[in-house]
């Protein structure tokens, strides 16, 4: 069937590259700090680092460490064995004119990272990781280009994808789960706002069916996810239009301008030969020293998508709530311990977390660190404890979280001060209801009459009644007692009877 | 191999050149023998080796993650108009870059 995409009738082929800026204290190659982020320009740099004469490099064990740490979370073949080479470019940001890369020898190869969940997961071939240095920031200007050598040096690794990824939102997904990864390991923040985490993206389009790849654009430097989305969509349109008007794609770098909402050919692509790729003479080999990649191992820990799988599985969570659970490392951390203090109930703590407690976080503009910091898990544990034991209303609970959130105060303090634990009294609650009956005369007429609806109407007078302390099912139960059967029924059994 | 002409051209923009006439004249005519030099080393049997055979390679000593001093940015900063307030200048890239 025709439609209007032009895009139909060829399938996006795309292959991800990212720079990720690894979690250390000191740069790749000197001692000057990492904090690049937030300093005063060109206040963090060194000989090395600026590429001056005779000044040699030394590698950072921690970036080593750290690369190795994400190469096995990503299932990689760390390699014991590699070496730095020069890539040889001219441009302003790279004062020595070579970027200190790894290019033949990669430190990693060979992994996945997959993506999605359960029966719809699916793994993106990871190439390469490999470790390199950060090259200077440039701002140009009407007159001349400024640059801060902060960044220069700075310890990166590139994570390159086999061409693996069909859609922009998948490309997005992928770019998602690398990020959680990253953090959940604690080897780079991934804020891609401070350039820790930066993407390119490389796209070609093939007619449907055709195995042949088509040539191949690069998008360069892109910051944001929903600029890796929408640039591999215009690219996606721009380049089908070209096929369908029967021309050909240039094989070439293209930037994306974020404010015009579409790409810009730069120059053409150029190719490994043109970086005159060779061995960095300053550095010896790179062999891991004996221990490190042990000690890398031993700090992958449980990964997002096998603690959201044991969540689902073990715990009879729905996939939303495992989902949203292991979204970081310190809610699943916190649900787990909370978990510790109340075994027995999983899916209330789950509903209690992803409900009630992550919309409080939202309105409040606050992190699951900060909030674990006032509400401990076990305190949120006592909280749904009391809730399932149906010794406080789940109205009453949410209050308290909020209150809890607010003060750092435990449930039981307040519940016992304020008075607020539930009701047990029949006599009490028979006497609310029959209360809250008589005082609402009308709705109980209009429920008679078949407006059914009232029903809810008069349940909240009797818990206004009862100050928020009777149990809400329980009241339910007592009210429509009181009412008696419903008025389709009464007309039902009249209609029976009278036939 | 491109035509030398065309070398020449992708060469000096990596290497953001801009040749006099004349030394383009004489590079585009000794270019062609630089690279048979470079064909003629590469004919030299290689076979059985690895490039790439980092056995035995001594290792290089890795460095504490440990944060020593900068240097002070008036000590690395040229004098204006090479740098501007903080930063380093150079003429506008984009300028050159679109020739």
């Amino acid at each position: 069937m025709a439609t209007d995409n032009p895009a139909d009738g060829y399938e996006l082929v795309i292959g991800l590259e990212t720079h990720v800026q690894l979690a250390t204290a000191s740069k790749m190659f000197c001692a000057c700090a990492a904090g690049a982020a937030g300093a005063e320009p060109n206040s963090l740099c060194c000989p090395t680092c600026l590429g001056l004469p005779g000044a040699l490099p030394a590698t950072n064990a921690q970036a080593v460490a750290l690369a190795v740490r994400l190469g096995l979370a990503l299932g990689c073949e760390v390699h014991e064995a590699t070496r730095f080479e020069r890539k040889n470019y001219f441009y302003p940001d790279l004062p020595k004119g070579y970027q200190i890369s790894q290019y033949r020898r990669p430190l990693c190869t060979d992994g996945a990272l997959p993506l999605g969940t359960g029966g719809e997961r699916r793994l993106v071939r990871i190439e390469r990781l490999h470790l390199e240095e950060d090259t200077g920031k440039l701002e140009h200007g009407a007159h001349a280009s400024l640059i801060d050598y902060n960044r220069s040096g700075l310890p990166l690794v590139e994570i390159v994808t086999r061409p693996d990824l069909r859609t922009p939102d998948e490309a997005a997904l992928y770019i998602e789960t690398l990020r959680q990864l990253l953090r959940w390991l604690g080897v780079s923040s991934g804020r891609m706002a401070d350039g820790a985490l930066r993407v390119d993206v490389n796209c070609s389009l093939r007619p449907a069916g055709q195995e042949a790849l088509g040539t191949k654009v690069e998008v360069k430097n892109l910051n944001t996810i929903t600029a890796v989305r929408d640039s591999l969509v215009y690219e996606q349109v721009r380049q089908a239009r070209l096929l369908a008007a029967g021309q050909t794609i240039k094989h070439e770098t293209r930037g994306w301008l974020e404010d015009q909402g579409r790409t810009v050919g730069q120059r053409s692509k150029e190719q490994a030969a043109d970086y005159r790729y060779f061995p960095e003479p300053d550095l010896p080999p790179l062999v891991l020293p004996e221990g490190l990649r042990s000690a890398a191992a031993a700090l992958v820990p449980e990964l997002p998508w096998q603690r959201r799988d044991r969540f689902e599985i073990q715990l009879g969570l729905r996939a939303d709530e495992a989902r949203l659970l292991t979204r970081n490392r310190t809610t699943a951390d916190y649900f787990e311990l909370a978990l510790q203090a109340l075994p027995e109930a999983p899916r209330a703590l789950a509903a209690w977390m992803v409900g009630p407690l992550f919309a409080l976080l939202n309105s409040a503009g606050m992190e699951m660190e900060a909030a674990a910091a006032v509400v401990a898990p076990d305190a949120l544990a006592e909280l749904v404890g009391m809730v399932e034991a149906r010794r406080i209303g789940a109205s009453t609970g949410k209050g308290l979280l909020a209150r809890m959130l607010s003060s750092g105060e435990r449930a039981p303090a307040i519940v016992a001060r304020e008075g607020l634990e539930q009701v047990d009294d029949q006599t009490l609650l028979t006497a609310w209801v029959e209360g809250a009956l008589a005082a609402n005369a009308k709705a109980v007429a209009d429920w008679r009459a078949g407006k059914t609806g009232v029903q809810g109407f008069l349940i909240g007078a009797v818990m206004k009644a009862s100050g928020g302390k009777a149990d809400t099912a329980r009241v339910r139960a007592m009210v429509e007692a009181a009412l008696g059967a419903p008025p389709d029924a009464r007309h039902a059994a009249d209609s029976e009877a009278s036939e | 191999m491109p035509a030398a002409a065309d070398l020449v051209d992708s060469l000096c923009r990596l290497a953001a050149l801009t040749l006099d006439p004349q030394t383009r004249v004489d590079l585009e005519a000794d270019l062609p023998n630089i690279i048979a030099y470079v064909d003629q080393l590469r004919a030299v049997d290689t076979s059985g080796l690895d490039e790439h055979d980092l056995s035995g390679a001594m290792a290089q000593p890795l460095r504490a993650d440990v944060v020593g001093p900068s240097l002070p940015r008036a000590a690395i900063l040229p004098p204006p108009p090479r740098s501007a307030g903080a930063y380093f200048a150079v003429p506008s890239w984009r300028d050159l870059e679109a020739g």
